[in-house]
């Protein structure tokens, strides 16, 4: 705590903390949020100057083309010696001397066929009909004939110049071509791994299908075993609650005859009794009657001598 | 009323979290009733090797019984067949081929309980994924009480773990992540259980500058206390440090204490303390400007109670649903997901003191509240007398 004054809510880096009530949950919000704002300093430290020598990416993301280069470029005489590298991708349409196939390139490009490049020096016609237009073109070459060095002569340079622009546009053509085939070839093995990613997408998606499937299956035998269960538990219940019925009835009976036993165990008891008193009672006049015998005996021995005497 | 703890170790100087755990709870519930532990005779949590002797000792005044380990643990078959049954469809027999060679494989301990079943009146199982806590339970189901200590592993969705879950009388748990995480798994609401912890230890006097002195650390500081491993998080603490050091130039140092596994990068802000005993550990507690858990699986985090305890505020893992879950409840600290996240809570914290401040309260209460050793005490009794009553 080094504030002497301290204040109810203060900010700490643009987030707000109340100290009286904190709330640590809403405070890591408040930290989440910071941390996506923040710049990724990962990002700053990992992110290396493009290879000059790598091709721009084709990807979707990557799309947007290139400026077109200009033409004085595209005729620059050091342009055959340069790497096909950095150049830019877009389609040749206005650079090419010889009308083609290629002029009319529209996307997708890799649909289309590249033709071979015709001879810059050639000096058959590259195009045109046949028949006709050939015929006449003989019947002129050969009335011209006789002038042929005085025109060699007065055309030279430009002859010389268009022979330069003509080697220059081939080989600005030929790397054209090299860059074609070369984003053809990228094309195809885009879509190849495009295709491929599909494919795979579609087999897990068969497979999450499946497993969600069998999710619900297990979820539905699951429910149904425990259906089962509850269903037994109940049984069992009802059965239990059956049987302490049951119980109860036959502990009833059983509480009776407990009272019976009882009973008769108490008069068992009271006739022993009163059965010992009688026997000790008839001993006792057993006793007496031995006694009152002897009595009357000698009362009979005396009587006797009594008589005996009173005779006498 | 006796009790016996059953545990996989036990012994003053074994320091992991479920065996400190069990010694500390067993000394508390002394007092009310006669406790033994029954434990192997293993003292190395990796292998399970015999170390102790077969015999009965006396432990602070309680009686401790150990049984040997049959087999000790082969770390390498024990990691195949953890893969296989982990990534493979499988049985329950392998499974339990998998636990007997988890271990500590003591089928002496087993024996002794079904034994002497009758002599104690509770058997509280520490660990729910070893050996003694399977077999135990299953032979003492009605006389058993659970601390699972369970973390997010893989392998507690093991199907023996599920059916263990239905078996014990009850369960103590660590955290409310944890019972929710068990209850789902395994869905065995209808057995009782009680969010209890653990308490800690705190010495009577601790000193921040005695510690500064003792190991020659000066400046602010963040401390790690703990194994430093992979599962404990801290490679991704070491890069995060490292990287934050980097971005912000900040002169926080960060203080390793524990035994480490893992290769520690060479920095000088950075301090590799070993093992020490708990006064200084508390010293060092103490004088940190909090205390950094990021670790990824944890039951409960003693060392994060302790931090509280002292007053100190917390920075952990928020992949760790009990970490997040414990700062959240306490409002003691802050947790981190991503590098980003811990930088923007790191800086925060290390800005301001008062934050710090507040959060080590905030910590120190909650501690208080729930963690203070009578509470826990009075818990534990609690759950014994209800099941008492239950019989």
């Amino acid at each position: 705590m080094n504030s002497s004054k301290p204040e109810k809510t203060k900010a700490i880096d643009s987030l707000e903390i109340d100290y009286d009530n904190i709330d640590v949950a809403a405070l890591v919000t408040q930290i989440q949020k910071a941390a996506a704002e923040a710049p990724p300093v990962e990002a700053r430290e990992t992110v290396a100057p493009r290879d000059s020598t790598s091709l721009p990416s084709p990807s979707p993301r990557d799309s947007t083309p290139p400026p077109p280069a200009s033409p004085s470029g595209l005729g620059a005489p050091d342009s055959t010696a340069s790497p096909p590298g950095p150049a830019p991708t877009a389609p040749r349409v206005t650079t090419s001397p010889t009308p083609g196939p290629q002029d009319s390139i529209s996307p997708p490009l890799s649909l289309l066929p590249i033709p071979p490049s015709p001879s810059p020096l050639s000096t058959e016609p590259l195009s045109g009909p046949q028949g006709l237009k050939q015929k006449t073109k003989k019947i002129l070459r050969k009335l011209i004939k006789p002038f042929f060095p005085v025109i060699r002569l007065l055309a030279f340079p430009i002859h010389e110049e268009l022979r330069t622009t003509i080697e220059s546009l081939h080989e600005t053509n030929k790397r054209l071509d090299y860059l074609f085939q070369l984003l053809h070839f990228q094309e195809e093995k885009y879509d190849r791994r495009v295709e491929s990613v599909d494919q795979r997408i579609d087999r897990n998606e068969l497979r999450l299908d499946t497993l969600e499937e069998r999710h619900g299956d297990l979820e539905q035998r699951f429910d149904q075993r425990l259906e089962i269960v509850d269903q037994r538990i109940e049984k069992s219940e009802q059965r239990l609650d059956r049987s302490e019925g049951t119980l109860d009835e036959r502990l009833k009976d059983l509480d009776k005859s407990m009272d019976y036993i009882r009973l008769l165990h108490n008069l068992d008891h009271n006739l022993v009794v009163e059965l010992t008193k009688l026997k000790i009672e008839a001993d006792t006049l057993k006793t007496k009657f031995r006694i009152l015998e002897k009595d009357q005996e000698f009362l009979q021995k005396r009587e006797k001598a009594l008589e005996e005497r009173s005779a006498k | 009323m006796t009790i016996a703890f059953v545990v996989q170790r036990y012994g003053l100087e074994i320091n992991g979290g479920a065996e400190l755990h069990c010694r500390w709870v067993a000394e508390h519930m002394r007092k009310y009733m006669p406790v033994e532990v029954l434990t192997s005779c293993a003292h190395d949590y990796i292998t399970w090797r015999n170390h102790y002797p077969e015999s009965e000792e006396v432990i602070n005044d309680i009686r401790v019984r150990r049984f040997p380990v049959t087999k000790p643990r082969r770390p390498e078959k024990f990691g195949r067949l953890q893969n296989y049954i982990l990534q493979h469809e499988h049985r329950e027999k392998d499974e339990l081929a998998w636990l007997e060679e988890e271990g500590p494989t003591s089928p002496k301990l087993i024996h002794f309980i079904r034994k002497h079943e009758s002599d104690y009146d509770y058997f509280i199982f520490f660990s729910y994924r070893y050996y003694h806590a399977y077999w135990g339970i299953h032979t003492v189901p009605g006389k058993s009480i659970l601390v699972p200590t369970a973390e997010h592993d893989p392998v507690i969705h093991l199907k023996i773990f599920r059916d263990l879950f239905r078996m014990p009388r009850a369960f103590i748990y660590n955290s409310e992540e944890e019972r929710v995480m068990i209850q789902t798994l395994s869905r065995n609401q209808s057995v009782p259980g009680l969010v209890v912890g653990v308490g800690t230890e705190v010495p009577s006097s601790f000193s921040a500058e005695r510690f500064r002195q003792k190991h020659g650390v000066d400046g602010p500081y963040m401390i790690y206390v703990g194994r430093i491993d992979q599962n404990k998080g801290c490679p991704h603490l070491f890069d995060h440090f490292l990287r934050f050091k980097k971005d912000t130039g900040s002169d926080i140092k960060l203080v390793l204490i524990g035994n480490t596994v893992l290769k520690i990068p060479s920095h000088p802000d950075i301090r590799h303390l070993g093992f020490l005993p708990e006064e200084d550990k508390f010293d060092a507690l103490s004088g940190a400007e909090l205390l950094v858990m990021p670790s990824f699986y944890e039951s409960l985090s003693m060392v994060t109670l302790e931090a509280w305890a002292l007053g100190r505020a917390v920075l952990a893992n928020a992949h760790c649903e009990v970490l997040k879950g414990q700062c959240q409840r306490s409002n003691g600290g802050l947790y981190y997901e991503n590098y980003p996240e811990f930088r923007e809570a790191l800086k925060l914290l290390l800005a301001s003191p008062r934050l710090r401040a507040v959060l080590g309260e905030n910590g120190k209460a909650y501690y208080d509240a729930n963690y203070t050793w009578d509470i826990i005490e009075k818990k534990y009794l609690a759950i014994m007398n209800e099941l008492g009553a239950g019989r």
